[in-house]
């Protein structure tokens, strides 16, 4: 809903051109509480501000920080970019009442704009438990230069009597003393940034308990204290505020709020149960701190934004190295000041060592900056000082460069008599020292030998593998095929007698009845001179070769001896024989075969 | 951070976090790098080795020894990752293994080689293996060495198998300064055993709060934010 809403009002920020108002939310708050509206202007110009916020009689009135924001939208199937920025302003009542706030006063895009008019009614809360707490806000001094953080002291007191009998617990919350602390510009306002806000929460440990802007905090002190005859129990805490310009910072004045009782009976199941429960507020005062600009005048050209009162100290370690390996120089700086947003000094350029680069590391009261050296010879004989510049704050304020001292360092020869001639002096990160530091990085663009693949499917796989063992049992097959065929001497006999007789009739004069003889004695296991008989046919037969067949072999045969022997030669003998040889070789496999 | 909006802008992530890594601003440049990352078609191996130069030029070896392994895992003969990966862990105290067994030896030369390579090379040891073991029959020691052959070639298809189908496991870094790994989930019962930063383990279950962990000493549960798995 909050959503629609917002997007409501963009859209009609940039349909009019003018500031979109959102709230005040809620639009009555009791006493105590507040309020917030919210102005949006579409487009973020960069000289969007907010010129001046109105004065109303009764109530604070207190902008945050400017908030930039874009977004994208779909219109008719197109993507449409667009930007706003926006002030969430609180609205704290200090009197019950309705109040009509003017409209604020803002500049864009090189022209004046202003706000609709709103209105907020505050509802009256329990009176008279002022005496019974307080709440007040404090700084050392009245004026700061920008950027030097302002150490901002809260204290909360409530009277010891009326936290044991009369305060009553916080809903939702279990507070050690319940009371709320409302002071959302704690957490930056405009011309003003709050820092350290998670140590400053932390700081407090163990100290008692009560609610900030909703959420419980522990504070940093609990003491005791005598005002006006009453004895109360204070709670301090500390928040930092780091002013971003110069000119007046307002702070509003705090707002305590919590609930009581004057009167309570004792229930059986609920305990002690207040009858005349009543919420009370107290407000604390406002405070107004003066911000000095930071002087042009003597400034350094490497000061790096730092403005406080430090001091600088330098650490080494190792201080006794081999050449080319790194030690970790440490730039310590400490004291009150902008310790977590300044540029450190970078060491570029060192005469004598190659910087590997540095490591910060940043808190409240602390900062260090350590730089990974590697010294690039054995002639380094010390670690130089660094120097650091920064604005003091302390009387007079000026510009001041602050020098640690240097650090002997004693550089011995690699073993195996390795130099370090090959990175020269101010190279950068780039290059590392062989071996003993990390190894560069990856050229840019450069994809070397990346698996993008997920791999093979399975189909793949399977037959990536199966294939070879086909193979194999293929080539086993045949193997073993041609092994038992080498075992049979009759069959190999057969085989030659063919081959022979092949060659032999192929020859002119040859003797084909011989030729044909020894085929035949081959097959019919016998000797040549043997197969000559009167019975060749049914011999034939009976080795398998068909009647007809059988029948045509014996009468050439018969033909072939008569005309080597003066009879009739047969027409085309040898030519008869060689395609009888073929018939015969035939039926002898297919009879082979079948048996 | 304008540098960082400006590449998220401009889309050019990598020469910009190039530039912060060598002025010195490595937690600017991992931030960049972690962009250039989520690009399409980003060179995730590079850039996620570059990311392990940062984390290490930050300190945080864990971190960068996570970022070097995954690199690794696009990159697996990256002696760049390898060497670097090595350096972050001694630094963390974890001292290699003086003897790495065979199997493992074996394991990561065949992780090395691209998942079509090792194929091609199994099926190739495999024809070898199987045409010597059935030519060479007169020859014991040739025989001999034919069926080793098919044997490695059949390790070697079983090791594919295993990375494509059943990797196992995800690893995963220890990122916390020490973890405790315990016999229930539950931050209450006491540490078995203690593991440190850098240290892997094999991640068998998960969830937002805990995971239940196996490491070479023995297995656990531990809290899952102290973890990074490397994949």
């Amino acid at each position: 809903m909050k959503r629609a809403l917002l997007l409501l009002f963009f859209a009609s920020a940039a349909a009019a051109q003018e500031v979109a108002v959102l709230g005040p939310d809620p639009e009555v708050v009791r006493l105590g509480e507040e309020a917030a509206v919210t102005l949006v202007l579409d487009g973020a110009p960069e000289d969007a501000t907010l010129l001046s916020v109105p004065g109303v009689d009764g109530l604070d009135i207190v902008p945050e920080a400017p908030r930039r924001s874009s977004f994208q939208s779909l219109e008719r199937g197109r993507l449409v970019r667009g930007a706003s920025v926006s002030w969430r302003v609180a609205l704290v009542p200090r009197r019950a009442g309705e109040f009509d706030v003017p409209p604020f006063e803002l500049h864009a895009a090189g022209r004046s704009l202003r706000s609709a008019p709103l209105r907020l009614e505050v509802l009256a809360t329990g009176a008279g438990s002022g005496e019974h707490a307080f709440v007040e806000v404090s700084a050392p001094r009245e004026e700061y230069f920008v950027q030097e953080p302002v150490r901002l002291l809260l204290r909360i007191g409530v009277e010891k009597g009326f936290l044991e009998a009369g305060l009553l617990p916080l809903s939702r919350l279990n507070l050690d003393v319940p009371v709320h602390l409302r002071a959302r510009w704690l957490r930056g306002l405009p011309g003003a940034a709050a820092i350290g806000e998670e140590a400053d929460a932390a700081a407090g440990g163990a100290g008692k308990t009560f609610a900030e802007d909703g959420a419980p905090v522990h504070a940093t002190r609990v003491l005791e204290a005598e005002r006006d005859g009453r004895s109360y129990l204070v709670l301090e805490c500390e928040r930092t505020l780091l002013p971003l310009r110069s000119g007046d910072l307002r702070l509003p004045g705090p707002v305590l709020g919590f609930a009581y009782a004057t009167r309570f009976r004792e229930d059986l199941f609920r305990g002690r149960v207040p009858e005349d429960a009543r919420d009370a507020v107290v407000h604390g005062a406002p405070l107004r701190l003066c911000i000095l600009p930071l002087p042009e005048e003597g400034r350094p050209p490497e000061w790096g934004g730092a403005v406080g009162r430090f001091t600088a100290r330098a650490e080494a370690d190792p201080r006794r190295l081999e050449a080319g390996s790194s030690l970790r120089l440490a730039l310590v700086i400490e004291g009150e000041g902008n310790l977590e947003s300044f540029e450190a000094p970078g060491l570029q350029g060192l005469a004598g060592f190659h910087v590997l680069g540095k490591i910060e590391e940043k808190s409240r009261a602390r900062r260090q900056v350590v730089y990974d050296l590697a010294p690039l010879g054995v002639d380094v004989k010390e670690a130089p000082g660094i120097a650091f510049p920064c604005f003091d704050t302390s009387p007079p304020a000026g510009y001041r460069v602050l020098q640690t001292e240097p650090i002997p360092l004693e550089v011995l020869p690699r073993a195996g008599g390795a130099g370090v001639a090959a990175i020269a002096g101010g190279e950068t990160a780039r290059r590392a020292l062989p071996g003993l530091d990390i190894r560069a990085l990856k050229p840019i663009g450069a994809a070397p030998h990346e698996r993008t693949q997920a791999g093979p499917s399975a189909a793949l796989f399977i037959g990536a593998l199966l294939v070879p063992w086909v193979l194999a049992l293929c080539v086993l097959l045949l193997l073993r095929r041609r092994a038992l065929q080498r075992s049979d001497p009759h069959a190999a006999r057969a085989r030659r007698a063919a081959a022979a007789f092949l060659r032999r009739v192929r020859r002119p004069g040859a003797d084909v009845s011989g030729a044909f003889a020894e085929f035949l004695a081959a097959r019919l296991k016998c000797k040549a001179a043997a197969v000559i008989a009167p019975r060749l046919g049914e011999r034939l037969e009976a080795v398998g070769v068909p009647a007809e067949l059988a029948a045509r072999a014996a009468a050439l045969l018969d033909g072939l001896v008569a005309a080597r022997y003066g009879g009739a030669e047969p027409e085309r003998g040898a030519e008869a024989a060689r395609g009888l040889v073929g018939e015969l070789e035939a039926a002898f496999l297919s009879h082979g075969s079948a048996a | 951070m304008i540098e960082l909006l400006l590449a998220l802008l401009l889309g050019n992530g990598p020469a910009q976090a190039e530039r912060a890594y060598e002025a010195g601003e490595f937690a600017e440049a991992l931030a960049l790098y972690q962009a250039a990352l989520e690009e399409p078609g980003a060179a995730e191996g590079s850039l996620l080795y570059d990311m392990g130069n940062c984390a290490f030029r930050l300190g945080r070896l864990a971190e960068a020894a996570l970022f070097y392994r995954r690199a690794l895992v696009r990159m697996p003969r990256d002696e760049d990752a390898e060497h670097n990966l090595r350096l972050a862990e001694r630094r963390l105290g974890l001292e290699a293994p003086l003897g790495v067994p065979l199997s493992a030896l074996a394991v990561r030369a065949t992780d090395a080689l691209a998942p079509g390579l090792l194929l091609a090379l199994a099926a190739a040891l495999e024809t070898i293996g199987l045409l010597g073991v059935v030519f060479l029959r007169r020859r014991r020691a040739a025989q001999l060495s034919a069926a080793l052959l098919l044997l490695l070639a059949l390790a070697a298809a079983g090791r594919l198998a295993e990375r494509r189908w059943f990797p196992g496991p995800p690893e995963a870094v220890v990122l916390s300064a020490e973890i405790a790994l315990r016999a229930e989930p539950h931050a209450e019962v006491p540490a078995i055993l203690r593991l440190k930063a850098g240290e892997t383990v094999r991640v068998l279950e998960r969830s937002d709060r805990w995971s239940r962990v196996l490491h070479a000493h023995g297995g656990g549960w531990t809290e899952s934010t102290g973890l990074g798995l490397v994949e």
